[in-house]
């Protein structure tokens, strides 16, 4: 059995106008956690429902699970400003991604999320091959290939 | 003799890039023999035990439009919830996350 826990490590997705977005390259399971937390409404339980069983479904967000995943993986990206200075997200508060992301243009935001979709996809591939290798098997180093 | 120190309020013990620990108060000095040291407060609450024992761990302050970070050679847990570390070379980060050595003394 291989290690259950895995390095940091920071993965650069080139998209449109020569920009990029650095991301990590997994998530772990607090991250995980969170991302799922983020993405969907809370659910009551009480006694009716946990003997009956009923009601038991949980509600996605779609708007807060997109930004819930692009808040899970993106660490930094070359946006910059009408001026040209550029935006600061790196080692910043949530508060403050989640506000730049806000002020960026809608289509941009659709990029980034694509972005960070596809390569969550991409992760998700990686981690099921990975599963079926042979222990000590090398896999390829670079997981997403993804061009906005 | 102890050179020009850095004092500042807010800065974080790092593992790539997690915060190991919140730092709130802190004092980096260098000395005679060029070896920097920093002692500081960790923040109740922000201080993540597993991420704290990886290698390598760095020490960030960050100002305005950039940070300065070390790598941390040793780190010691005192009482009162401080630490105290001995750091390698300082680096300056740009905004654009460009690290270059500095030239600071």
């Amino acid at each position: 059995m291989g290690s259950r826990v895995r390095r940091p490590e920071i993965e650069t997705l080139p998209i449109s106008g020569g920009d990029s977005l650095t991301v990590k390259k997994f998530l772990t399971a607090g991250e995980f956690r969170e991302l799922i937390r983020a993405s969907t409404k809370p659910v009551r339980l009480d006694a009716t429902t946990a003997a009956t069983g009923k009601d038991l479904s949980f509600e996605i967000d779609p708007t807060e699970s997109g930004i819930a995943m692009i808040l899970a993986y993106l660490l930094d990206w070359t946006f910059t400003d009408f001026d040209g200075r550029p935006v600061v997200i790196r080692d910043q508060p949530r508060a403050v991604v989640r506000a730049a992301l806000d002020a960026i243009d809608a289509d941009s935001y659709m990029e980034v999320q694509r972005a960070i979709q596809e390569h969550d996809k991409s992760v998700r591939a990686y981690v099921a091959a990975e599963k079926k290798m042979p222990s000590g098997a090398s896999v390829p180093e670079r997981i997403s290939q993804f061009v906005g | 003799m102890q050179y020009r120190g850095i004092r500042g309020r807010v800065a974080a013990v790092k593992w790539a890039y997690y915060n190991a620990a919140a730092v709130e108060g802190y004092a980096v000095t260098r000395d005679a023999r060029n070896v920097w040291t920093v002692t500081g407060g960790l923040v109740p609450g922000a201080v993540d035990a597993y991420k704290l024992a990886q290698r390598p761990l760095f020490f960030v302050a960050p100002f305005k439009g950039g940070a300065w970070r070390w790598e941390i050679e040793s780190i010691a847990l005192l009482d009162g919830g401080r630490f105290t570390a001995r750091l390698g070379p300082m680096t300056t980060e740009g905004a654009n996350g460009i690290t270059r050595p500095t030239t600071r003394n």
